[in-house]
């Protein structure tokens, strides 16, 4: 059972050059060129993969047919570079009920991810995402 | 001090090749953003946009607007799923500056990707750095 302010996972993402000119073009970011060295806002994506296709049915036990994503919250301590390493954890920093607008309690997570770079030990981006499990149908 | 906001930016329209793309780009392969008979199964008229790709599109607005790595926060709510043939284009609503005390100053936005005028699929808040 996972409680508020559990470590959900921990890794390490290497930044590669090609993964974020290939993410840039996907994004339409042309801001950095033909070969983009500072991630677009959202790269934190790529870095969370894995973690996030884990989240909803295996790590929270949430039922995916009625699951969504709200929203979802970068701040940002200094951009990340093609070539850097970072040290990722995400926690679950809240797990709360609410009445649904169609009636019945919707419950309500957040996660938090951090982003430390391994080069300067600081961190360089602090992710939250919010994940609505909506009420079954008729209840 | 309340700045000109900058002009909006209109994406061409979605494409499946998109979803497929932003799949790899991103890593994220849920089969409701590229296997048509999966999403109509789940209940879907059709191939459904990641929303972390609205979310990425709005960024890049940011980005073109101010300059890479000029983005301090940016946070979104998702309002409505995107589907292919949406032509979305991103606005900029609000531009607060902050003073910095430095060489260029500190601004709050409102920003929304936007299906038509009155159709908001994203609903977006930034702080960035302008370099003056």
């Amino acid at each position: 059972m996972i409680a508020v302010g559990d470590t959900l996972a921990q890794w390490e993402f290497e930044v590669e050059a090609g993964k974020v000119r290939e993410f840039a073009r996907a994004v339409h970011d042309t801001a950095g060129g033909d070969n983009p060295t500072i991630a677009p806002p959202t790269f934190p994506v790529v870095a969370s993969a894995d973690f996030v296709a884990r989240l909803v049915s295996e790590i929270l036990a949430l039922d995916r047919s009625r699951t969504v994503h709200g929203e979802q919250e970068y701040e940002y301590f200094a951009p990340i570079h093609a070539g850097d390493r970072l040290q990722c954890r995400a926690r679950l920093i809240s797990d709360e009920m609410k009445e649904g607008r169609r009636g019945g309690a919707m419950r309500i997570l957040r996660t938090e991810t951090e982003y430390v770079s391994v080069a300067s030990g600081k961190l360089v981006c602090r992710e939250v995402s919010t994940t609505i499990e909506k009420a079954k149908a008729g209840q | 001090m309340t700045l000109t906001a900058p002009a909006p930016i209109a994406f061409p329209p979605l494409t499946r090749t998109d979803l497929v793309r932003y799949a790899g780009a991103s890593g994220d392969f849920n089969p409701l953003h590229h296997d048509h008979a999966f999403a109509r199964q789940a209940g879907l008229p059709d191939v459904m946009a990641h929303g972390m790709l609205s979310a990425g599109l709005l960024a890049s607005a940011l980005t073109t607007w101010f300059g890479a790595g000029s983005v301090l926060r940016y946070a979104v709510r998702f309002r409505s799923p995107v589907w292919p043939g949406d032509r979305l284009v991103a606005t900029c609503e609000r531009l607060l500056a902050r003073e910095d005390g430095g060489t260029g100053c500190l601004a709050d936005l409102s920003l929304a990707l936007r299906r038509s005028d009155d159709d908001v699929v994203l609903a977006g808040e930034a702080s960035i750095r302008i370099t003056l």
